[in-house]
C-alpha cells in the first residue's frame, strides 16, 4: 500500500519586497543553518508560490510546520538586506491561503 | 485567544498588527521600559540590581519587571509571585542576536522560564523589537515560547499576558 504524503502550507509575509524565486537558495541556506540538516531534511520546506512581492507560500511535510515557523523566526537576512519573515497562517490546502492572501494583500 | 506584543520602537499600524495575529502591539511610548525608579508613569522596570527590583515591585506604577542578571532570577521571581506583577521576557536576544550571544541567551531564557513556570509567576513574552526585521508574528512567538520550555497552553497564555495592561 502506498501512503499518500501530506503537507502543510505556510503563508509568509516579508518585511521588505523580495523575489522569492531568486532568494530560495539564500533562505534555504539560512533555514538549514538554524534548523540543522536533520530537521531540515525531515521538514523539507520549499517555496511553492508567490502572491505579491511580500507574500509567499512554503510547502512543508505535515507535522514539521512548527520547526519551519521557529526556523523562520531566526532568519533576518534575505534579498541582500535585513528582512524579517513573519508566518501569517498555516493551512492544509494552498487554495485557502490564496483566499486569505487576497484579503490581506492591500 | 487575543495576543499582544511590546516593541522598542514606534508600533506598526493596527492592520499590520492584525495581519501578524496580534490584537494590539504596544509601542515604547505607551509602555516604556525604564532602568530607574524616577519615572512616575506606568512602566516596566528593567534592572540587574536586586534592591532596585525589590523597590520597583512595591511601586504601583511599575506593572512588570525585566531581569537583566540571571543570578537574580530566583529572588525576583518569588517577589513577582508575591506582588502579582508581570515578569516580562524579551525574545529579541534569541531571534535577533548574533550566534554566540544567541546561544547564551537561549540558555539563560530556558533557565528563567523553568524557574518562573515552576513558581507559577505571571510571564509575558514580548519581542522588544528595535526594528521591523526583529518583529515576529503571534504564531512565531508561540513557537519560540515552546522552544524555550513552555507547553502549548502556557505559550499561548504568555503571548497574551501583556494585554492585561491595555
Amino acid at each position: 500500500m502506498i501512503l499518500k504524503r501530506k503537507y502543510r502550507y505556510v503563508l509568509v509575509l516579508a518585511s521588505k519586497e523580495l523575489d522569492a524565486a531568486r532568494e530560495t537558495n539564500n533562505i534555504s541556506a539560512e533555514l538549514m543553518r538554524f534548523m540543522g540538516e536533520v530537521s531540515y531534511s525531515e521538514a523539507n520546506p520549499r517555496i511553492v508560490a508567490q502572491y505579491t512581492p511580500k507574500l509567499f507560500v512554503f510547502k512543508v511535510n505535515r507535522g514539521h510546520e512548527g520547526k519551519l515557523i521557529l526556523g523562520l523566526s531566526f532568519v533576518k537576512q534575505a534579498g541582500g538586506s535585513k528582512t524579517g519573515l513573519y508566518t501569517v497562517k498555516t493551512s492544509g490546502t494552498i487554495k485557502s491561503l490564496l483566499i486569505y492572501a487576497n484579503q490581506i494583500k492591500d | 485567544m487575543a495576543y499582544y506584543d511590546l516593541v522598542n520602537m514606534d508600533a506598526p499600524d493596527r492592520k499590520t498588527a492584525s495581519i501578524l495575529g496580534f490584537k494590539k502591539i504596544f509601542s515604547k511610548k505607551e509602555l516604556p521600559v525604564v532602568d530607574n525608579l524616577g519615572y512616575t508613569g506606568r512602566c516596566i522596570l528593567a534592572s540587574g540590581e536586586a534592591g532596585m527590583l525589590g523597590r520597583g515591585l512595591r511601586r504601583n506604577n511599575v506593572t512588570g519587571i525585566m531581569i537583566n542578571d540571571s543570578e537574580l532570577i530566583r529572588m525576583a521571581v518569588e517577589e513577582v509571585v508575591d506582588t502579582e506583577k508581570i515578569l516580562v521576557l524579551p525574545v529579541h536576544g534569541i531571534t535577533c542576536g548574533e550566534t554566540r550571544a544567541r546561544l547564551r541567551n537561549i540558555y539563560r531564557m530556558r533557565g528563567l522560564m523553568a524557574t518562573a513556570t515552576r513558581s507559577k509567576a505571571k510571564i509575558a513574552l514580548v519581542t522588544m523589537a528595535e526594528d521591523e526585521s526583529c518583529m515576529l508574528s503571534a504564531l512565531q512567538m508561540v513557537e519560540v515560547a515552546k522552544f524555550i520550555g513552555a507547553t502549548e497552553a502556557q505559550a499561548k497564555k504568555m503571548v497574551g499576558a501583556i494585554g492585561e495592561l491595555e
